[in-house]
């Protein structure tokens, strides 16, 4: 079988395992109590349902030390079983009792075996027929429906699937910690290096331990799968609020498949990191509290707990905490867009019967989520180290790359000068570029700035690139800080007024081309720099139409969602801009661009949403108002066909090579578990921490360097497999001689000094692996039938050893005088 | 009142039962021919001494490939020499013998396979530099004796030479012998129980305490308290050490200086290569030797003992068990007679037994043959002519093919042609100092027993693992004189059943690929292998082997460390463990197939 073949199999084993029991097991559970909702509130709910239930239950596990495979099972079924009962207004025993009546007849006899049979079938027949009709009826309905998603779908695998056969690797090099913090649920170790967020790694651990997937494939196949339902969630909250048809559709074309965009705000969708699927729930957190002012204003105030508001209240709270319980980045931007929903819904917040509610379910989810951490830190987990990275990052004591930030004043002409540096700079790459920004604004003038834009790392560098505005700035800087020297005649007061009017115009004139640039720069960067300019323009429209739809009783809700969503831009745009603005960095640029990036296409579908909803209320009806949708999206796909400005599929490379991966998947698959190890470099130890183990390269060659060659080094395991990259990829650094060949030249290298990734980075991963591959040929010429090789491209090889686990080879030896020669 | 027609019916069916249970018995006896010994054909005209691969010929080939030759480096006198030479000659190898390296003078092309040097009679400051230049040329070494222990102390140069780090203790008495799976055929062996000085260890204990380097493999180890030792500091037995592309074995024990030592080689060889293909005689015998059953004799002990005569015992107690352990492990019983041990008393064999063994033997697709031994002071003619008066009258024209003897020297000074002119193999009783199989004349082949069935030590246990190595052969035998004249209760049949029964069961299971025969089977089998002459080479992933012309089957064990066979032409494979593979070849022309061992089931 090859490779490929296997990936697809794996990926649909992971979709069907991951929608089986976050969608489809609650929509077989609850699928009598919700069936009067929406098909895509009905999908989002299940989804919240499943995803929320499942994190809880392996956290409540987690924190009994009683997780294992027959805890998870029991924990799936018996509440399932219990909840169906409920829902089906009977109990357990009752359904028991049923159950038992039924197999008895058949033991006795009274029901045959032909007939029970028949039945089966029967039942099997109608429900397949119902669901084909139902199926049927819906794409007769929803034709164009269907094909769009489909084809969203289809873009979605397309643009971020590819990745998966081309780099099989970790694309991000904290992978490898998720990985371990999920093997170590394996031992009960839940808060295993501290207290963090695990929701994402319990929902990995549940698909392990339920399905038997390995924790590695997992997390090179589920990064398509959360990207593909966070695309699906993002197209069905605008299929919930938007009132044409299509025009969803156009935000999805435009987010999927125009090449506007900056890699950095999609290529975290190569891979399964926590805050990516913690976007998951963002949206229908927002989409529940909405449908909640709608449905809450039926009810006419209707007191009591016990009303039809609440359920959507509830799957607030629960999403709410689900994104408190993946990555707090995710709560940050749900906050935000509530912050945006309470502008939007004002009027109704502050009712009495509303207010107390939401913040009710505020709190509660949030305790909620924070419990299980809670506990962990009262009983003397200390928080996890990036928590305090977040923390420090969020209070403005650190920049993105961990560096401190200067608190100085900062001199504008310091500002000039970051920004001569920095425009050229690279985007989003934050540490270095940070760092720099920093140091050269302080040795031109001395002094920083709190909101110097040289610590997010050249964004602010470009707000300020080569723009008039920003001399302008500068000019009434420099006049206010002349008012303050000799005493000056009294100005007329016309005169000041045009004076402070020059200055907050040119001051706001300022930040809108920063704004521009920062987004031209960090999102929209294949945009130009006019087509960025109307796409911002394009963002306020649904703020404007929604004021206009607030005068009409029956498009007040919809006006809400409109003001809502561009306040929720506004916000975002106003964190991207933070230094600038000198409000609290919530999140550094290269994570706010992604939340960034993922709503403008919504705020450009909603904004021509409200526009064809506008003049479908005025000049035409719903039926052309959907048409034009329909041709808008046909319009703008063929558009980006012809023009070539579609986007291809991200290419993302890896930190580690496909031969690895394969080389992995074969050794997983010939050996039983515990009884192999592979000596490599870094990645695989956590690959394969839960089923063989792992002996870091470094070490190994350490092991025999100089006068410790004379010591016994044995690995006691039957295999021992050995990972040699022939050309040593670039483990996030490069070096002038890149991808050449391991050579005895690079043998002759002495070892790298110090620990950590730094030693397989760069040349240093040259030399080692030249070192390790001269010990192969060493090893192998001393043992040919007892090694070999295993598997091997133009770029790799691994070498395969048998030893006898009751007298282990020595493994130290003298491999051509390489360890042995004095440096 | 049963009417006509019930009457009938009912006379009907027991006629029917009747027919239908004696038809079998009756057809059986009537069809058994009794006095005719069916392996009789099995011999393959022409295959005798004459033809039989002998070191002297070794520069004779008809092949165009050289012969692969070995060297013996040591004293003529020493018991290693034999069993090179007769290892040299199973494998069909060449052999050079030298007394010390002094006398040899390494040649410059036509390099020896491997040199076997007793390292008693080693001079290190001498021996030295010809053993790396021999090393260094690809030569494989075999350390069948280890140098003296004060020699190893003088000299580190050779300890680091043969892989040893150090010498932790001159002696040492080691709490067990591990041999690991992968070197002798039948795979791993823990010989210790809790307390060494049982009966069934009986292997070499102490030994010297050497701690070995990196670049060696460990076939056998001693093993001492886990708890104390790690597994890679105790005493190694058996090692291997590579240099360059030669390996150096090592034996720290006294293995090579049995005839089992043939098996140890063979499997060195197949070690030191990416593999290796020799013939095999591929025969697993049982000889019942001594079977007395005819004659009351000993009848005072024996009656006191069973409560009956030995007849009557051997009748109604022996044969059923003998039966029973026959059936369990597929063996072919060579029941060798007697028809008496004691020919000073007045009790003469009774006639009419002796056909029915010849039946049950039949029926259990056995063979009888005839025995030597006696506990009277009768002559060999004496004996000879009287059995011979026995058998005419009573066995037809049964033709006795095969003899047992514990005397060898004495059955061929003696006149059994005369009696026995059909004769053709003598089986004779296990000994590790000789041969396992040759030729005693022209035409006469020599099988030697291979173990006792009722004694299984440890020693017993590696002498069979060495002899299935080199040979593939097995002769387990049972000598009933021990049952008919018991010396220990460890003779009476109820124990000795019982020993005999766990040993064939267990010892011999690993070796279930290998044909049970006859003797006379055999017989044609080791002088088809003594006859045979092959070649064999590898190109890149096909490993060619030449025959010399055959009938039938040719046997080969192939030895695979690289890989696992793939198509097989000429011959078919049996897997036996190991990197061992049974090779039945019907074609002169051999090609087995080399494929990567390395699952591709992800690429």
């Amino acid at each position: 079988m090859s490779i490929q073949t296997l990936t697809i199999l794996q990926f649909i084993g992971v979709l069907a395992a991951y929608l089986g029991m976050t969608v489809l097991l609650p929509a077989f559970v609850f699928n009598r109590r919700f069936r009067e909702e929406r098909f895509c509130v009905r999908f989002m709910i299940y989804l919240v349902i499943g995803n929320v239930y499942l994190m809880n239950l392996v956290l409540v596990l987690q924190l009994l030390h009683i997780s294992n495979r027959v805890t998870l099972f029991l924990g799936t079924v018996l509440p399932a079983v219990w909840a169906l009962a409920r829902v089906h207004n009977t109990t357990v025993k009752d359904g028991v009792l049923s159950a038992a009546r039924a197999v008895n007849s058949f033991l006795t006899g009274t029901m045959g075996g032909r007939l029970l049979l028949s039945k089966a079938l029967r039942s099997v027949g109608r429900l397949l027929k119902t669901a084909f009709l139902r199926v049927a009826g819906s794409i007769r309905h929803h034709f164009f429906d269907w094909v769009f998603t489909v084809g969203v779908i289809g873009l979605v695998l397309w643009q971020y699937g590819c990745n998966m056969f081309w780099n099989m690797g970790y694309c991000f090099s904290d992978m490898p910690v998720h990985n371990y913090w999920i093997n170590a649920l394996e031992d009960n170790h839940l808060f295993v290096a501290g207290v963090y967020p695990q929701g994402f790694h319990c929902i990995i651990y549940y698909l392990h331990k339920m399905f038997g997937f390995y924790t590695f494939v997992l997390l090179r196949m589920f990064g398509l799968v959360e990207t593909l339902m966070i695309h699906l969630v993002l197209l069905i909250f605008m299929k919930a609020c938007c009132r044409t048809r299509y025009t969803p559709y156009m935000g999805m074309i435009l987010y999927l498949f125009a090449n506007v965009w900056n890699i950095e705000t999609y290529k975290r969708y190569s891979s399964a990191l926590p805050q990516e699927f913690g976007m998951i729930f963002i949206l229908p957190s927002i989409y529940f509290l909405i449908a909640f002012f709608e449905d809450r204003k039926k009810e006419n105030g209707a007191k009591g707990w016990k009303v039809h508001s609440t359920r959507y209240l509830l799957f607030f709270g629960l999403s709410f905490s689900a994104t408190l319980a993946i990555h707090f980045y995710n709560t940050i931007v749900a906050g935000l867009f509530c912050m945006a929903v309470a502008v939007g819904f004002v009027g109704l917040l502050f009712r009495k019967a509303y207010f107390g509610r939401i913040m009710a379910a505020g709190i509660l989810s949030v305790l909620l989520a924070v419990l299980p951490m809670g506990i962990a830190f009262a009983t003397g987990t200390p928080p996890e180290g990036s928590l305090r990275w977040a923390m420090a990052v969020m209070t403005g004591k650190i920049d993105s790359s961990g560096n401190p930030v200067q608190t100085q004043q900062q001199d504008t002409s310091g500002e000039e000068t970051q920004s001569g540096t920095q425009g050229s700079g690279q985007p989003g790459t934050g540490a270095e570029d940070g760092t720099a920004g920093s140091g050269s604004g302080q040795s031109v003038t001395g002094q920083g700035g709190t909101a110097g834009p040289g610590q997010t790392g050249g964004g602010a560098g470009s707000l300020n690139g080569g723009d008039s505005g920003g001399q302008a700035f500068a000019d009434g800087v420099s006049q206010s800080q002349e008012t303050l020297q000799p005493p000056e005649p009294e100005v007329p007061l016309s005169e000041r007024l045009k004076s402070w009017v020059n200055v907050k115009w040119s001051k706001t004139v300022r930040f809108l081309t920063g704004l521009r640039n920062a987004v031209n720069v960090y999102i929209l960067s294949n945009a130009s720099s006019n087509t960025v300019s109307a796409i911002l323009v394009f963002t306020v429209i649904p703020g404007c139409v929604g004021f206009i739809n607030l005068f009409r009783r029956k498009t007040r809700h919809y006006g809400c969602i409109l003001i809502t969503v561009a306040f929720f831009t506004i916000f975002l745009c106003a964190v991207i801009m933070a230094r600038w603005l000198g409000i609290p960095a919530l999140m550094d640029m290269s994570r706010c661009s992604i939340y960034l990036a993922y709503t403008l296409p919504a705020a450009l579908a909603f904004a021509i949403d409200a526009l064809i909803s506008l003049a479908a209320g005025w000049v035409t009806t719903q039926l052309i108002a959907n048409m034009l949708s329909l041709g808008g999206v046909g319009l703008m796909v063929s558009v980006l066909l012809f023009s070539g400005a579609y986007r291809l599929p991200l290419d993302m490379p890896a930190m580690e090579s496909n031969d690895a991966i394969i080389c992995l998947t074969n050794i997983l698959h010939d050996n039983q578990r515990f009884m192999f190890t592979v000596i490599s470099a870094n990645d695989e130890l956590r690959m394969v921490e839960n089923d063989g183990y792992h002996y870091e390269t470094i070490n190994f060659l350490r092991a025999m360097e100089g006068e410790r060659q004379a010591e016994y080094l044995t690995i006691p395991t039957p295999r021992i497999y050995v990972y040699i990259e022939k050309i040593p990829i670039d483990y996030a650094i490069s070096y002038e001689g890149s991808g050449t060949r391991i050579s005895a030249s690079g043998a002759s290298r002495p070892l790298p000094q110090g620990g950590g990734l730094g030693v397989y980075q760069g040349r240093n991963r040259y030399t080692v692996m030249s070192r390790l591959y001269y010990w192969a040929l060493a090893f192998q010429s001393m043992y040919p039938n007892e090694m070999r090789v295993y598997y091997e491209t133009t770029d790799f090889v691994c070498f395969e050893i048998d030893q006898n686990p009751y007298r282990l080879f020595d493994l130290s030896i003298d491999y051509y005088g390489y360890n042995s020669k004095e440096y | 009142m049963v009417s006509r027609r019930n009457y009938v019916t009912i006379v009907l069916m027991i006629v029917i039962l009747m027919f239908m249970f004696m038809f079998t018995g009756v057809l059986k006896q009537e069809l058994n021919e009794y006095n005719v010994n069916d392996y009789e054909d099995s011999y393959t005209y022409g295959l005798n001494a004459t033809n039989m691969y002998r070191l002297d010929r070794a520069d004779n080939s008809e092949f165009e490939l050289p012969r692969r030759y070995a060297v013996f480096i040591g004293p003529a006198f020493v018991d290693i020499r034999d069993v090179v030479t007769y290892w040299c000659t199973y494998t069909k190898r060449g052999l050079q013998e030298y007394g010390s390296f002094e006398e040899y003078v390494i040649p410059e092309e036509n390099l020896p396979e491997v040199v076997i040097i007793d390292g008693r009679y080693i001079d290190v400051d001498r021996d030295l530099p010809a053993m790396r230049e021999l090393t260094q040329k690809g030569v494989h070494l075999v350390f069948a004796k280890m140098p003296h222990i004060t020699t190893m102390t003088d000299s580190p140069e050779l300890c680091e030479f043969l892989g040893i780090r150090s010498m932790r203790s001159r002696e040492v008495l080691v709490e067990g012998v591990h041999l690991f799976d992968g070197f002798l055929l039948g795979g791993e062996r823990i010989y210790a129980t809790d307390m060494n000085d049982t009966v069934e260890q009986d292997l070499e204990m102490v030994v010297h305490w050497y701690v070995l380097d990196g670049g060696t493999k460990t076939y056998i180890m001693g093993m001492m308290d886990e708890d104390e030792y790690k597994n890679e500091n105790m005493p190694a037995i058996l090692w291997r050490k590579s240099a360059g592309n030669a390996r150096i074995f090592c034996v720290n024990a006294n293995y090579m200086t049995n005839m089992y030592g043939v098996g140890f080689l063979s499997a060195m060889m197949a070690e030191a290569d990416s593999y290796e293909i020799y013939p095999i005689v591929n025969a697993q015998c049982m000889t019942v030797a001594e079977f007395s059953g005819f004659a009351e004799d000993n009848s005072e002990e024996l009656e006191s003992l069973y409560s009956c005569t030995q007849p009557a015992l051997y009748e109604s107690v022996i044969w059923p068990s003998l039966i029973a352990i026959a059936e369990k492990t597929g063996a072919r019983v060579s029941l060798m007679v007697t028809p008496q041990l004691d020919y000073s008393d007045e009790n003469e064999p009774q006639g009419e037994i002796l056909p029915r063994y010849m039946t049950l033997v039949k029926e259990q697709y056995g063979e009888l043959g005839v025995s030597m031994g006696r506990v009277s002071n009768t002559t060999m003619e004496g004996k000879l002519s009287r059995d011979y008066a026995y058998y005419v009258e009573n066995a037809g024209d049964y033709s006795f093919i095969s003899m047992y003897t514990d005397d060898l020297k004495e059955v061929m000074a003696g006149p059994w042609k005369r009696y026995f002119p059909k004769l053709r193999t003598v089986v004779t009783a296990p000994d590790d100092d000789e041969p396992i199989v040759d030729y005693l004349d022209r035409s006469m082949v020599m099988q030697r027993g291979t173990a006792y069935a009722k004694d299984h030590t440890y020693a017993a246990n590696l002498s069979i693992m060495g002899y299935e190595t080199a040979l593939g052969y097995s002769n387990v035998v049972l000598d009933m004189k021990d049952v008919s004249y018991p010396e220990d209760e460890e003779d009476y049949w109820e124990n000795l059943s019982r020993e005999l029964s766990r040993n064939l069961t267990t010892y011999w299971r690993d070796y279930e690929a290998f044909t049970q025969t006859t003797l006379t089977e055999s017989d044609a089998r080791v002088r088809k292998f003594l006859t045979l002459d092959y070649r064999a080479e590898r190109i890149n992933d096909d490993i060619f082997l030449h025959i010399n012309e055959f009938e039938g089957s040719a046997w080969f064990l192939f030895k695979l460390n690289e890989g696992v066979p793939g198509q097989v032409q000429g011959a078919t494979l049996q897997d036996m463990g190991g990197g061992y593979y049974l090779l039945e070849a019907t074609e002169t022309e051999v090609t087995i197939e080399v494929k990567s061992s390395v699952s591709e089931f992800f690429r």
